[in-house]
């Protein structure tokens, strides 16, 4: 009888878990239409988001916007269509996945009937995505740690120049960037720095290698030039947060390089339709404004400069007075080259 | 009798499900996915890549240098604060087991980010130094290999002093004081019985740690420089930032074999067992 008693415990136990699968699959099922799963980077990026897209959206079509978030994690997008269980509508990301991920067939092609292209710039506009922010790679300074008399620096051949500016400098730990700095400043013109001569790049960035600092996240950037890095490459949203928060930071966008995040809609995406409404919307002025204001990052719509002041504007990479100055990063080119590049960047990293 | 010691190994049966569910199939899903190409044909084409390209040899030994020296560093810091655990009174060993444990309360990404501010040009670890008149400008302590020692030391040391703990509470008062009694000093009886009564201890705790540190991400990704590159870091960057979660998989199947059968190696020069055998 006791042994009875046993068995039976044991099976309970190993019922739970199946339980809680089972009903996991029910409420699956019960899915309404009417809904939308948005997916970004959490943070109070997504805080400012859900007041600038996702509300007015929800309230506008009267539907109800599931948020969730992510920190890059592209593989898990990819397991989810090759699965067929996509529980994601839109996403946000970055050039590198709209591209690998168009060529592996993950995303759906953004409908076009639906989306008002003519409100976007140009090169906001992909057949699988549509922009969302502008943002760019640039050079910013901590002014306390400005040696006197010197004026701010204006292009990367100051951030080599360590003795003009002595004192460390924040790189983020990756090639894609790095490279296009050092060419730039050995002296390639911005229509040449493709392909990448990685060879010359590496050899250039061995004269700043010991006064690197190394960050690896956008946090970490903020924290080393507040407080130790003299100069820093930095995403212009990040930099333009220290300058929010009132710390002795500037920026400047020349030779800045400049890139896009994204809206995409992975394949066998459950409310298709509806994610190419929320686009549509989300390329609307109101909300790309206020994220501009609050981080920096430029708006892909055409009109929404007339209606920001000129001390944002200055700072704006996607702004008509600004783009000239600023160098497009080939995120095509990267993503072709990328695997072979970060074998001899990580080689050139240990040595 | 024996029949309900039959249902007895029952008991078994969750914690063998758990580990297929959650161990065993999906170390088994990396391995296939590591020797197939993307159109689903074998291939060992991604173990070619890792066996030509001499960086990722580098970057395992390199991972295996630094978990090995915090082992070390573990072990000779934990040995004397689990001796005085050991030996202390319930209540005061309450207290210092508390102490020790406060670490596991604050979680691996704050703590990584508190030991960036100590540490930082202007933090608080070079202001103590500058106060103290020992440097005059201040040091680089952060993005190297030390501020990754300090991080990851920090990290595993609580889990060496637990398992050096519960070994020497293991050994009978009785035979130190046998040893005594025969006329050993002090150093002879630590040299000559508790130290070598606490091997197995040592040895579990410093191949946990050891272990645990060669799969370590977030510290050595904040906290090092250019050269701290560790193994976990390189999977992520194939599998998050490259998307080949296949040659990630590769790497981290090879890794695998690489540290297990180190410690196997280990494991067979020193014999545990013997030692066991010996008291």
């Amino acid at each position: 009888m006791r042994n009875k008693k046993v068995i039976h415990l044991i099976f309970a136990v190993l019922l739970i878990p199946l339980t809680v699968i089972f009903y996991g699959c029910g409420k699956e099922k019960k899915q309404e239409s009417k809904s939308l799963t948005v997916v970004s980077w959490g943070g109070v990026f997504q805080d400012a988001q859900r007041e600038a897209f996702f509300k007015p959206f929800a309230e506008k079509f009267g539907v109800e916007v599931k948020e969730e978030s992510y920190s890059g994690e592209y593989a898990r997008i990819e397991a989810m269509v090759n699965a067929k269980d996509v529980k994601w509508d839109v996403i946000e990301v970055e050039s590198n996945f709209l591209l690998s991920a168009t060529k592996k067939g993950l995303l759906e092609p953004m409908d076009y009937k639906v989306i008002d292209k003519s409100k976007l710039i140009e090169t906001a506009i992909h057949p699988n995505g549509v922009a969302t922010i502008v943002w760019a790679t640039v050079l910013a300074w901590n002014k306390d740690r400005l040696p006197k008399g010197v004026p701010p620096p204006s292009s990367w051949k100051d951030f080599w120049d360590v003795n003009k500016y002595p004192g460390l400098r924040g790189l983020r730990k990756t090639p894609r960037v790095s490279l296009e700095m050092a060419l730039l400043v050995d002296g390639v013109t911005p229509d040449k720095l493709y392909p990448i001569d990685v060879e010359r790049a590496l050899k250039k960035l061995d004269e700043i290698k010991p006064h690197i600092s190394w960050w690896t996240s956008g946090a970490d950037s903020q924290q080393k030039l507040v407080s130790e890095c003299v100069l820093t490459n930095i995403w212009n949203g990040r930099a333009w947060a220290t300058l929010q928060d009132g710390k002795p930071v500037d920026m400047t966008l020349n030779q800045g390089f400049l890139d896009y995040d994204w809206w995409v809609v992975p394949k066998g995406a459950k409310n298709k339709k509806l994610a190419m409404k929320f686009i549509d919307f989300a390329s609307n002025p109101e909300g790309q404004i206020a994220i501009a204001n609050k981080f920096g990052y430029g708006p892909p719509n055409k009109t929404a400069f007339r209606l920001m002041d000129n001390k944002t504007r200055k700072y704006m990479p996607s702004d008509p007075n600004n783009l000239p100055m600023l160098i497009r990063f080939d995120a095509q080119w990267w993503a072709e080259n990328e695997a072979w590049i970060t074998e001899k960047w990580n080689e050139w990293l240990l040595k | 009798m024996k029949g309900s010691r039959r249902v007895y190994y029952l008991f078994f049966l969750p914690v063998l499900v758990y580990i297929v569910v959650f161990y065993v199939l999906p170390i088994a899903t990396i391995t296939v996915k590591s020797i197939l190409s993307e159109d689903g044909r074998f291939t060992l084409a991604n173990y070619g890549r890792i066996i030509s390209q001499p960086v990722y040899l580098k970057v395992a030994y390199n991972t295996v240098k630094i978990a090995a020296i915090v082992a070390g560093s573990c072990l000779f810091l934990g040995y004397p604060v689990a001796y005085l655990l050991s030996r202390s009174q319930a209540s005061v060993k309450r207290i210092l087991i508390f102490i020790v444990l406060t670490p596991f309360f604050v979680i691996t990404i704050v703590r990584t980010f508190a030991w960036m501010v100590i540490l930082g040009l202007n933090g608080p670890a070079n202001a103590l130094l500058a106060a103290l008149g020992i440097i005059r400008e201040p040091l680089r302590l952060l993005s190297n290999f030390f501020s990754v020692w300090i991080g990851l030391t920090h990290l595993f040391l609580p889990i060496m002093i637990l398992i050096l703990q519960n070994s020497m509470e293991q050994i009978n008062p009785r035979i130190i004081q046998a040893a005594h009694s025969l006329g050993a000093g002090p150093r002879v009886v630590f040299w000559k019985v508790y130290l070598p009564l606490t091997i197995p201890g040592i040895v579990a705790g410093t191949a946990i740690v050891f272990l645990l540190a060669t799969g370590v991400y977030i510290t050595p990704s904040l906290l090092g420089g250019g050269k701290e590159i560790m193994m976990a870091m390189v999977i992520e960057e194939q599998v998050n930032s490259l998307l080949n979660p296949a040659f990630g998989s590769a790497l981290a199947v090879s890794f695998a074999v690489i540290v297990l059968g180190s410690l196997f190696l280990v494991n067979s020069f020193v014999d545990v067992t013997k030692f066991l055998q010996g008291t």
